[in-house]
């Protein structure tokens, strides 16, 4: 069964890559603004979600926050894709909840690499 | 891209006004109208700035919305490329020549075969020929024995005339010889008829068979030497073409995934978003400052020069990432510009491939006479079999109707058999009549005893006859079993020559298409590169506010005292802001002056404490509650771009914890990290 992922940034442009790329390797893909878009969003189809950190109305560490302590979504792979690489922010993600941290830019390679490895 | 280039514009005249002011104002009396116009033109540099962060967004959407376009076009190219190349592959089974090969290969072969069974058949048919002229021959010394019979039955007669006591008994002997002698002769004109007709059914039969035998032989032969030659060429055009395919193949999946990374060069808008967004955070903040340095008494305190010295730190910073900003953003021009290099030459390379799979736009008519000559040949290939086999049914028929004659000759011979047994029998009685004549009989008993030797005669020319059947019988026989032994191709095996031209012209057709589709794809291509001159338009505007910003850093510094702290020291704040390695870099790097890392270095992930003592901006703009001077990192005389000693050295980033080396999947990259 095709798998389906959340993509979740305040940049349009990210957002088209991250979905072109996804959708290329056959997964659907949903896509959300903000933190609070993204959780608007999830109606338990979604398998896997990508997120920014900085983001308005919600950020991303808020996002994971709100996903985690809603308990269907416990063990589902939450990534930041972020442009943000300070070890702070990394262990504050972690500390959230979150599977695992991607710094922008990305190659399609890498991001098809890591969903494979999270989503199985 | 007009209203890049207009707000860019704006944003640039902003700049100017600010580089003015301070050129107008550079006396302390008149330092609080310098920050009140620096300030307004601060302010409207912001708003162009946040213009330019986000309304350059559709034009890279835009760009990237048509790129991803030209993917999916050439990742199709490149499926049906493959796609082509299976149909024809000669050294895939499945493919349409390979088929045609084996095809060829075994109809010849079975042609070749049923060639040797008509052969054999037809030396059969001979056989028989030959049997029915021995039998005819065999006939003619039967009908020897029958008119030396006769003789004997009429010279019996005559003897029983002229001797009148043994008349009664031995003219009975003489009329049944005579009568015997003519049932002989009717059985043997019987044999004869039938014989003859047998013969002739199997003379007509063999010339004709062995006129198509030979037709058959001469077409098979020179339909398989020019089915091998057609072939062989069409094999080489073929191969030719499957190479140019493959060529093809690899070029196009070269140019997809050059144009999948020129497609992901497009998230760097979101880089740039939000680097312009630190920058304009930055000149809000150095918008505050100065704010703040505007004295109700219009003196100019040494908290003033502070202020102003720490805007100017943070327009100097700002200078500095757009001056990174310019170099990513030409570095991204760049790379872009030479990817669609290679990706035009790649499509160049690549139509110029397609051409080639033409097969024989370089030499027309050529291949189209060898396909219609291989589909030709392989037609008489396929006809040469049917026709073999047409022939071996011939003369398994035509060797029935044989049979059916000559089995009647077994009759004929057996009734030869029954009345030879007569004149036996008759010849003995005549001897003993004979011999109770004495001397008067002794002319009828030598007579008698002839008529003994005739029935011998006879009786050895029996078996003889009845052996020649029996062989007819036997090669009739072969050849049905032979017969029965028809061979048929392996299902699945056999193939429309007239479809050998279609499946040629279709893959041609593809080919052309496939072409057509490679031009469309160059003509996007270039098209999409013309429009990357937003890009160099956004270059060009970051190198002009770069400069006028370094401008004004450079009109500002005057008006700040010689003992001033330069305001080289700015909140921690502000450095938490980045989100980017480079901004972090960037931003310490104007500090550290002469230590300034390369820009290719990345540097620490470390928070900046240790380095930077500097309390909020809030506290600095607190009201004279800034943090002493004594607790800056001081800047020589040479402005910025210096580093007081104290400054430490940053870590790099690979410098990371045992725990976050642990946490990195190397296999993923450096960038990326599975907690």
């Amino acid at each position: 069964m095709t798998k389906t992922i959340m993509t979740v940034d305040d940049s349009r442009s990210i957002r088209q890559m991250v979905s072109f790329t996804l959708q290329q390797a056959g997964y659907n893909v949903v896509e959300a603004e903000d933190g609070k878009d993204a959780f608007s969003k999830l109606n338990g189809q979604v398998n896997m979600v990508l997120t920014d950190l900085n983001m308005p109305n919600m950020d991303g560490i808020e996002l994971i926050r709100a996903i985690r302590s809603e308990p269907q979504y416990k063990f589902m792979p939450l990534i930041m894709l972020t442009t943000e690489s300070q070890v702070s922010k990394k262990q504050e993600g972690k500390a959230a909840g979150a599977t695992g941290w991607i710094i922008k830019p990305f190659s399609p390679e890498q991001l098809l690499a890591v969903v494979k490895k999270v989503l199985g | 891209m007009k209203n890049l280039s207009l707000r860019l514009g704006a944003l640039q005249r902003g700049f100017e006004v600010v580089q003015m002011s301070l050129k107008q104002h550079h006396s302390k009396d008149s330092t609080n109208n310098i920050s009140a116009d620096i300030k307004s033109a601060l302010e409207d540099m912001i708003a162009l700035l946040d213009d330019l962060a986000h309304s350059t967004e559709d034009d890279f959407l835009t760009l990237g919305d048509e790129l991803q376009g030209i993917f999916i076009n050439a990742s199709s190219l490149g499926n049906r490329i493959s796609e082509n190349i299976r149909v024809f592959d000669v050294h895939d089974g499945e493919g349409i020549l390979a088929r045609i090969n084996l095809f060829t290969q075994n109809s010849h072969s079975q042609t070749t075969n049923a060639l040797a069974e008509v052969e054999k058949l037809r030396h059969s048919l001979y056989g028989v020929g030959s049997l029915l002229d021995k039998i005819l021959s065999n006939t003619d010394g039967l009908g020897r024995i029958s008119m030396y019979l006769r003789v004997l039955g009429v010279y019996i007669g005559i003897e029983c005339a002229r001797k009148s006591h043994s008349g009664s008994i031995f003219s009975v002997v003489a009329g049944d010889t005579v009568v015997l002698a003519g049932k002989i002769n009717e059985i043997i004109d019987n044999i004869v008829n039938h014989t003859t007709s047998a013969k002739r059914i199997q003379a007509a039969s063999y010339t004709n068979t062995t006129k198509k035998f030979d037709q058959l032989q001469v077409f098979t032969k020179e339909a398989a030497q020019a089915s091998s030659c057609a072939f062989q060429h069409v094999s080489e055009l073929v191969e030719r073409a499957v190479e140019s395919l493959k060529r093809a193949d690899s070029i196009s999946q070269e140019i997809t995934k050059e144009v999948g990374g020129v497609v992901m060069g497009i998230q760097f808008h979101d880089s740039l978003r939000q680097r312009i967004e630190h920058v304009i955070h930055a000149l809000t903040d150095a918008v505050a400052l100065l704010d703040r340095s505007q004295n109700e008494d219009k003196s100019v305190s040494d908290d003033d020069e502070n202020r102003l010295g720490y805007a100017l730190a943070i327009i100097e910073i700002q200078e500095s990432q757009l001056d990174l900003l310019f170099h990513d953003t030409e570095t991204l021009f760049e790379e872009q510009h030479r990817a669609f290099g290679r990706i035009s030459q790649g499509i160049s390379a690549l139509t110029e491939c397609l051409k080639d799979i033409g097969l024989g736009e370089q030499s027309p008519g050529k291949e189209g006479d060898s396909l219609l000559v291989l589909a030709d040949t392989t037609k008489i290939i396929m006809d040469a079999r049917s026709g073999s086999e047409l022939l071996a049914r011939e003369i398994k028929q035509t060797t029935e109707r044989v049979f059916k004659v000559t089995s009647q000759l077994t009759g004929f011979v057996e009734e030869t058999s029954i009345i030879s047994h007569q004149i036996h029998l008759n010849a003995l009685n005549s001897i003993i009549q004979a011999a109770q004549l004495d001397m008067d009989g002794k002319t009828l008993q030598v007579i008698s005893q002839d008529m003994v030797a005739v029935s011998r005669q006879v009786e050895t020319l029996v078996p003889t006859f009845m052996n020649m059947v029996g062989e007819i019988k036997e090669l009739v026989s072969v050849n049905c079993l032979a017969e029965g032994e028809k061979q048929s191709l392996p299902d699945g095996m056999d193939i429309d020559p007239d479809k050998i031209c279609q499946g040629f012209d279709d893959f041609k057709s593809n080919s052309e298409k496939l072409l057509e589709e490679g031009k469309a794809l160059g003509k996007a291509a270039a098209g999409e590169q013309e429009k990357l001159v937003f890009l160099s338009d956004i270059i060009e505007k970051i190198q002009d506010y770069k400069a006028k910003i370094h401008g004004v850093v450079e009109d500002i510094r005057p008006l700040i005292g010689d003992g001033s702290q330069n305001g080289q020291i700015f909140s921690e704040e502000l450095a938490q802001r980045y989100t980017m390695e480079q901004e972090r870099m960037v931003h310490s790097g104007v500090l550290t002056a002469d230590e300034q890392p390369s820009v290719s270095v990345p540097v620490a992930e470390t928070p900046l404490d240790d380095i930077f003592f500097t309390d909020d901006l809030e506290e600095l703009s607190g009201g004279g509650d800034a943090s002493p001077p004594g607790d800056l990192v001081n800047m020589d005389d040479h402005g910025p771009n210096t580093l007081d000693t104290q400054q430490q050295t940053l870590p790099s980033v690979g410098h990371v914890s045992e725990d976050d080396k642990n946490n990195n999947d190397d296999s993923l990259g450096d960038n990326i990290e599975l907690f």
